[in-house]
Formats: structure tokens, C-alpha cells, sequence
């Protein structure tokens, strides 16, 4: 599938779980991208077209919701692509807030692989 | 809310284990000096109401076999790092459903960001401040201790 994803967390056996889940979704090994924080996550958007963000927000350095706000300032990066928001996050002022930054859709933690494989099918369809 | 059900503890964490790593645990009611286990983490918390932490002792087998099931890769392929990282997104997910038992969906809370601790660094045994609650399981896999602090915080 040609589509460019960018999976951002902190954690690193979460990022290649998530890769795992990404590739059985059908997008090619060299289209996934990873990012730390938000503000890598920013270096990687600015640098290459990405199509899907997945999205946790409890970082270091840079939160979720602070990238989605630089994002949503940035003219070069606005609209550019769809953002998945993959947290243990449970508020729903959060929530409401990141819609309106521009989340398309949310993934609670914890989840099955499966439900991360059909969300990115549905997303990059 | 400011009270936690140990009940419904349980279940998160059954329930996570099955779903991240399709690990089989069950409550036990003692497990012997989890303070000594090798892989501990830690992870505060902070709400309108009520503060508190959640500390998650388990042996070096269960967390390498809950890596492997979250990461899809034989237990043998497991590197010690990998386990760690295991048990502080485990943490992680708990708190997580930890707090929305307190009361996250409506108010705000803080969740702090999982550390690893040093074994032997806490001791189950000295008396807190607030509610404490402590939580064993056992599979086939290994041991798992859960400790629970609560403080309210309410006037």
C-alpha cells in the first residue's frame, strides 16, 4: 500500500509493536516511520510527506496535544495527514480538544493488534 | 472517587496481561518478598481528588514471556532491555486504567511517566500514608505483585 506512517511514542517495545500491526495492515516496511517525542516526530514530518500519524500523547520533551498544536500552526504541516491518537488517555475534554487540533480518531491503550491493523486500514483506505 | 475496588483491579490487570500478551495470571493471595523481584517500575499520578502510585514487581521469566507476547518474537529473543520496557508500558496501560476508575473520563488527571526502580528500594512492609493496597498473581509465566498508594486529597 502506498501510504507513509509515522508511529510516535516513548516507549520503544510500543513502537514495534505498533510496526508489527502497521506492516500486517499492508504498508511497506520502508513507508514506517518513528519518532520519540513529538518534537522528532515534528523533524520526520517536516522532512519527508507522511499520509498517518499514530499518536501517543504522555511524552517526554514534546506531549501529544503540543505536537497537534504546532501541527495545527504550521502552514506547511496543517492538513497534511490523518492523526491517530494511541493512548491510555480517557478524558473527554482531551479528547474534545484534540478533535478540534484535528484527530481523526482515537485507539485506547490497551489494545489487540488487530484493532490497531483495522483502524490504519480504515484510515489509509 | 477516591477509592479503588480491588476487585475490579484485578480485572484490569488480568484483562491487560490476556489482551497485550495473552498471558494467563490469576490472584493469589501472597507471593513470596515480591520487594526483591528484578524487574520493578513505578508510575505516579495525580487528580482532583486523589494522588498516588502504582509499583509493579514481577521476575525476570514473566516479564521476558510479556514481552514476547507484545512483541510476537520468541521468549528466547527477549533481551533484558526489552522486558523493562515491557513491564513500563504495562505501567503505563494500568495507570491508565487506573485512574479512569477514579475518575479520569470527567476530571483531569496527571499521569507521571513509568520508571524503572531498584529491587529492594521499597519495602512492602513500612506503612504509608492513605489507602495502600497490595495485589499478587501467578501463571505459568512467573509472579506479578502489584503495590497501590492512594492519597485523597479531597477537603
Amino acid at each position: 500500500m502506498d501510504c507513509k506512517v509515522l508511529i510516535v511514542d516513548d516507549s520503544p517495545i510500543l513502537r514495534r509493536a505498533a510496526k508489527k500491526a502497521v506492516l500486517q495492515a499492508g504498508i511497506d516496511e520502508n513507508s514506517i516511520f518513528e519518532a520519540g517525542n513529538g518534537q522528532e516526530a515534528l523533524g520526520v514530518a517536516s522532512s519527508q510527506p507522511i499520509d498517518l500519524v499514530l499518536l501517543d500523547l504522555n511524552m517526554p520533551i514534546m506531549t501529544g496535544i503540543e505536537f497537534m498544536e504546532k501541527v495545527k500552526e504550521s502552514t506547511d504541516l496543517s492538513s497534511k495527514f490523518n492523526v491517530i491518537v494511541v493512548s491510555t488517555e480517557s478524558n473527554e475534554k482531551k479528547f474534545e480538544t484534540l478533535r478540534n487540533l484535528g484527530v481523526k480518531g482515537f485507539l485506547r491503550k490497551p489494545f489487540e493488534p488487530e484493532e490497531l491493523r483495522t483502524m490504519v486500514q480504515k484510515t489509509t483506505r | 472517587m477516591t477509592k479503588i475496588s480491588e476487585t475490579a483491579f484485578e480485572e484490569i490487570v488480568i484483562i491487560t496481561l490476556e489482551k497485550i500478551a495473552f498471558l494467563l495470571m490469576e490472584p493469589v493471595p501472597t507471593v513470596e518478598c515480591p520487594s526483591k523481584l528484578p524487574m520493578q517500575t513505578r508510575i505516579q499520578f495525580e487528580g482532583p481528588l486523589s494522588r498516588g502510585s502504582a509499583h509493579f514487581f514481577a521476575d525476570e521469566s514473566f516479564a521476558k514471556e510479556m514481552a514476547s507476547g507484545f512483541l510476537g518474537v520468541e521468549p528466547e529473543d527477549v533481551s533484558t532491555e526489552d522486558a523493562q520496557g515491557a513491564m513500563k508500558e504495562f505501567a503505563n496501560m494500568i495507570a491508565g486504567e487506573l485512574v479512569l476508575q477514579l475518575g479520569a473520563r470527567e476530571d483531569e488527571f496527571y499521569l507521571g511517566l513509568p520508571e524503572i526502580v531498584k529491587p529492594g528500594s521499597v519495602d512492602l512492609n513500612t506503612p504509608e500514608k492513605g489507602e495502600s493496597l497490595l495485589f499478587h498473581f501467578e501463571g505459568d509465566e512467573g509472579h506479578l505483585s502489584c503495590k497501590v498508594n492512594l492519597i485523597s486529597t479531597s477537603p
